[in-house]
């Protein structure tokens, strides 16, 4: 019986350990941006599609997070304040009516880190965890 | 004859500078894949009525009865190449079902052409921007029902008219976004082609304030000229429309907070032309929209009412049940009873005063 109890906290333990679990996520430009912090309400405008330009002067070339992951979601709710439904429906609208189209997607945060910094306006995030040299923090969301 | 072959050529012509642009200078640009990016919806319906007579015919589409119909399934192709900074160039090719198979045309195709941050130019043909969701009042997953209310959303002879698919001409469109507000202001002018009949120096504006996306009010208005194939025998009857005015009025109010969902909107349309002694374009009508998100699951509720000066009307109230497997993927299910004062937007005058309606739908995007 004891046995089966440690087996069972065992392999819970191995479970935790091995979930992706989101800590929290960075908004990151090129290190050599000209662009300082933002703050949410410009990242919100950038991703929507509403603001075009970076605060200096560069055109903004958001890239999104695979649909579905955990930072993808985490980034709408916090940042957009919209569920993935309703990102969804939003970009739905302008998209069909020829308005906007929503960020390209990049498949992990290594992708967005050679996005944002092979381009100027670039712009994305990623878990903080995987902030390095290449990059600048402009907002943080948990 | 003549006329429809000259609107023909202008749409074609503009089609073909919009595209041709647009595709030649992206080509010829590095990397084709940054700058052309394709998306597309579909829709698969089934409708059945308890009346033999046909409801939403159209001239290429018998429209639903008792036998049922598969009115509505549509599959779209949305393609946008981006020139430069400032000007990319939209279109969208759609496939409609008809009772003769799926009929494709192109749906609207236009250059946007970024005048400043805060203002746009659009140029070619254009999604005409009255209504709260006909811009895109193709597209099923971006608003609850499976047919989308007609006391507003239908552009048939012998419905409201108040919306319209598409116009050929110009759009400025104007944006100013202010904390949680946003502000637009859409002024267009051109004409529509309706086939046998156009409305020529159209002429209109849209306002809209959005509130965070959550809450959206819009306004919009619209003036114009009815002009007739005079060569087509089936529009004499109707040959004393020939350059009178049409012009509309519409008001609406969209809202998505804390999962209730709520549209409501009206329509006042208007045309300077009397048979019978009434003015029988003339209409009024409005809906109400309730909805609400629980988990994946949206039921709704909806109210709409349409009358036209000679009589002709409806009243409709409509359930429907919505399931969301992914935001890209919808499954939706609609009952609706009709009740009709003259034909309404049947075919003929209905056997009952009240007609059952039921449609089941499947909505993608990708």
């Amino acid at each position: 019986m004891r046995t089966r109890i440690l087996t069972v906290l065992c392999f819970c333990a191995f479970a935790l350990t091995t979930t992706p679990v989101f800590a929290g996520g960075v908004v990151v430009v090129a290190a050599n941006s000209g662009v300082g912090s933002l703050s949410k309400a410009q990242v919100k405008s950038i991703f929507l599609g509403k603001k075009k330009r970076l605060p200096d002067g560069t055109r903004a070339v958001p890239v999104n997070q695979t649909e579905g992951s955990p930072l993808y979601s985490a980034f709408n709710k916090k940042v957009l304040g919209k569920s993935d439904a309703k990102i969804k429906q939003y970009w739905s609208a302008r998209m069909f009516s020829g308005k906007g189209n929503p960020p390209k997607v990049a498949k992990n945060d290594a992708e967005v880190i050679e996005h944002v910094t092979s381009q100027p306006g670039g712009i994305g995030y990623i878990d903080a965890a995987s902030a390095d040299e290449r990059v600048k923090v402009v907002h943080q969301f948990d | 004859m003549k006329k429809t072959m000259k609107n023909t050529f202008w749409f074609r012509l503009a089609m073909g500078a919009c595209l041709g642009t647009g595709l030649v200078a992206t080509a010829t640009a590095q990397g084709w894949n940054d700058r052309i990016e394709i998306h597309g919806f579909y829709t698969a319906q089934a409708s059945i009525t308890d009346e033999s007579a046909y409801w939403l015919a159209e001239l290429d589409e018998d429209g639903i009865s008792k036998n049922g119909s598969f009115y509505g399934s549509r599959l779209g192709l949305n393609v946008t190449a981006r020139v430069n900074d400032r000007v990319n160039v939209v279109g969208q090719l759609i496939s409609r079902s008809r009772e003769n198979g799926f009929m494709t045309h192109a749906d609207w195709a236009f250059a946007n052409i970024a005048l400043s941050d805060n203002l746009t130019a659009r140029v070619g043909k254009n999604k005409y921007p009255v209504g709260l969701v006909n811009e895109y009042v193709d597209v099923g997953t971006a608003y609850p029902w499976i047919l989308p209310p007609a006391a507003i959303y239908n552009d048939s002879m012998s419905g409201p008219q108040a919306t319209r698919t598409s116009f050929l001409g110009g759009m400025l469109a104007w944006t100013k976004e202010m904390d949680s507000w946003s502000l637009e202001l859409d002024g267009f002018g051109g004409e529509v082609d309706l086939g046998h009949i156009n409305i020529k120096r159209l002429l209109g504006a849209t306002v809209r304030a959005n509130w965070d996306d959550t809450v959206m009010f819009q306004v919009s208005a619209y003036d114009g000229i009815m002009k007739l194939d005079a060569s087509d025998p089936s529009m004499a009857a109707m040959a004393g429309m020939d350059g009178r005015a049409h012009r509309a009025m519409l008001a609406g109010m969209k809202a998505d907070w804390n999962d209730w969902l709520l549209y409501a909107e009206a329509a006042r349309v208007r045309m300077d032309y009397t048979m019978g002694g009434a003015r029988v374009g003339d209409s009024d009508s409005a809906y109400l929209t309730l909805g609400r998100r629980i988990g994946q699951w949206t039921p709704h509720l909806t109210r709409q009412y349409w009358r036209r000066d000679n009589g002709n009307g409806h009243d409709i109230s409509t359930v429907g049940l919505n399931y969301a497997v992914t935001p890209r993927w919808v499954l939706k299910g609609e009952f609706s009873l009709i009740d009709t004062q003259g034909d309404g937007l049947f075919v003929d005058t209905p056997a009952k005063d009240q007609t059952q309606l039921l449609s089941v739908a499947i909505n993608l995007t990708f």
